[in-house]
């Protein structure tokens, strides 16, 4: 597998929810990601893998600033091709509610292969809403939308969405929490031919409070 | 003729009065040349004259010591019966008075002796003013008994109805007494006038003899102190005010069937796994449980805690306050002024 360099993710990540006064968390997750491109000729090539992510917030007053970092190695089915997938994204939120927040941030998305870097940037715009389920039991639906992109193809994003959701599970006297995660978006340029669907399945162990 | 009279008057007037004042001491020199002569019957002229003059005295000492030598020359007179009577209006006249066994011989103190174990009678010693908070001092004093015999100490108001026994047993020579301020019903009594009595008794239990002293008492109480109002305006909601545990059940489903659905109008079904549906299953699943187990008023266990403490200290202060109400309604301070004692004996109850 290749490793990318180059991304170095400080902090603070997470799917960063309503903020408390001032906290901070750190997570560390694996998953399974599933790949699925459209390519240009109309050729669909499928691929999955295991992906480690890295992810935590920090939180003052209402605000929130999330970082999350995946690695992945990705194989197709026919394990034809073989590529890594490095994803990053920094979101910052604002909780008005302690059930909501809104939040807004970049997303980065790179294919590595021996051939080259394929790179996805997109600017995004979110929302979150959480529900506290039993005293050590979290469920939260994020959904959001791309606003701004720059594609390694030619032709304007028509479509590009996704949305993640869970389960978290801490005790409230300590200080661990363990997550269950599951994530999908969609980029499409039509007029590329090119679509995207990346589904994440994954869970996690942190630390900290957010 | 009108000087001679006048000088007469004046001579009379100044020197008659220090004579009068001399002669009860004069006399009781006399008495004790004579008695030390031998000259009994002569002694006995001067003590009688003496006691005579100091009868209407406060001059408790001289009296004594008159009786004394007076007794003494009885002794020897060979009226023993008479010398008993003397030695006890001795005894009755000072209980903690004890002839001098260097100067007078057996024969004498012993009939002393006698007199004293048959005249129960006691003395007793009380500062003229004493201040003391109750539970923290208090009037104090020294009782002398003439002999070995019981006495009932007791604490009354002027109309001689009793406030508190203070003692009631025997004495011998002297027993200390306190009196702290107090009724019998531990409360500190109202400031006003009253005695405190102290009985001598008989065999049979009969007071033969009471020694009263007047009090005046002035007792200043503390006021209380307001308890603390409980902190109920200061207490966090300690239940949610959801109904049935709707946040449990909408949220839990909300995001279980969104990431059920949602995900097809994001990619094409064929692309997504099944993944979806185990999360969003575990989240609906979740928030049934939720809502099942939360039903009705939720618990704030942090606001809980915050509650208790706030409660714990306001328990405490309450506490505080009442336990020093309680001791602040159990004392007062006290100023206690003592007036000259008045004996009465049998005789004269």
């Amino acid at each position: 597998m290749k490793r990318p360099t180059g991304l170095l993710l400080l902090g603070l990540a997470g799917a960063a929810g309503p903020a408390a006064a001032q906290s901070a968390a750190l997570r560390l997750g694996v998953g399974q990601v599933r790949a699925d491109q459209v390519l240009a000729a109309g050729d669909t090539v499928a691929r999955s893998g295991i992906a480690m992510t890295v992810d935590g917030a920090f939180g003052v007053g209402p605000a929130t600033l999330a970082v999350r970092y995946l690695e992945g190695s990705l194989a197709s089915d026919d394990a034809a091709r073989e590529t890594d997938l490095v994803e990053g994204e920094v979101i910052l939120w604002v909780a008005p509610f302690r059930w909501a927040a809104l939040g807004a941030g970049r997303h980065l998305r790179s294919y590595v292969e021996s051939g080259g870097t394929e790179r996805w940037a997109t600017w995004e715009i979110r929302g979150r809403g959480t529900a506290q389920l039993t005293t050590a039991l979290t469920a939260y639906g994020e959904l959001w939308t791309v606003v701004g992109s720059a594609v390694p193809v030619t032709g304007p994003l028509e479509t590009g969405m996704g949305l993640e959701g869970g389960l978290r599970f801490a005790l409230g006297r300590f200080p661990f929490s363990a997550h269950l995660r599951y994530r999908v978006d969609r980029l499409a340029v039509p007029d590329a031919g090119r679509r995207e669907t990346v589904e994440q399945l994954g869970i996690a162990v942190g630390v900290g409070r957010r | 003729m009108i000087r001679t009279v006048g000088a007469a008057l004046v001579v009379a007037l100044t020197v008659a009065p220090s004579l009068q004042a001399q002669a009860p001491e004069s006399l009781i020199a006399s008495g004790i040349r004579a008695y030390r002569n031998l000259e009994f019957d002569a002694a006995a002229g001067f003590f009688t004259r003496a006691l005579t003059l100091l009868g209407a005295t406060a001059d408790t000492a001289r009296r004594a010591e008159a009786l004394t030598y007076l007794g003494a020359t009885e002794v020897y007179r060979q009226r023993t019966e008479g010398a008993l009577g003397i030695f006890r209006d001795l005894v009755r006249l000072s209980p903690a008075y004890r002839i001098d066994r260097l100067i007078f011989p057996p024969e004498v103190t012993g009939v002393f002796d006698a007199a004293r174990r048959v005249t129960p009678a006691v003395a007793a010693r009380l500062a003229r003013e004493q201040r003391f908070r109750t539970g923290d001092g208090g009037l104090t004093g020294t009782l002398f008994g003439s002999t070995y015999h019981e006495v009932r100490v007791e604490l009354q108001r002027a109309d001689a109805s009793v406030v508190r026994a203070l003692y009631v047993g025997p004495i011998a020579d002297s027993l200390p007494v306190v009196w702290d301020g107090r009724a019998a019903d531990g409360a500190p009594v109202p400031s006003g006038r009253y005695q405190v009595a102290i009985a001598s008794l008989d065999a049979n239990g009969t007071a033969v003899r009471i020694l009263r002293f007047p009090l005046d008492v002035t007792t200043t109480r503390h006021d209380t102190l307001p308890l603390p109002a409980p902190p109920d305006d200061r207490l966090l909601p300690e239940r949610k005010t959801t109904i049935g545990g709707v946040e449990s059940l909408v949220g839990g489903l909300l995001v279980g069937i969104g990431l059920s659905v949602l995900p097809g109008s994001v990619g094409s079904e064929a692309d997504l796994s099944g993944g979806r549906f185990a999360v969003g299953g575990a989240v609906a699943v979740a928030g049934l449980i939720g809502f099942h187990t939360t039903r009705g008023a939720r618990g704030i266990p942090q606001n809980v805690a915050v509650n208790d403490s706030i409660r714990a200290v306001w328990r405490a202060a309450r506490d505080a306050a009442a336990a020093e109400n309680e001791r602040r309604r159990g004392a007062a301070d006290v100023i206690v002024r003592v007036g000259p004692p008045q004996a009465i004996d049998r005789e004269g109850m």
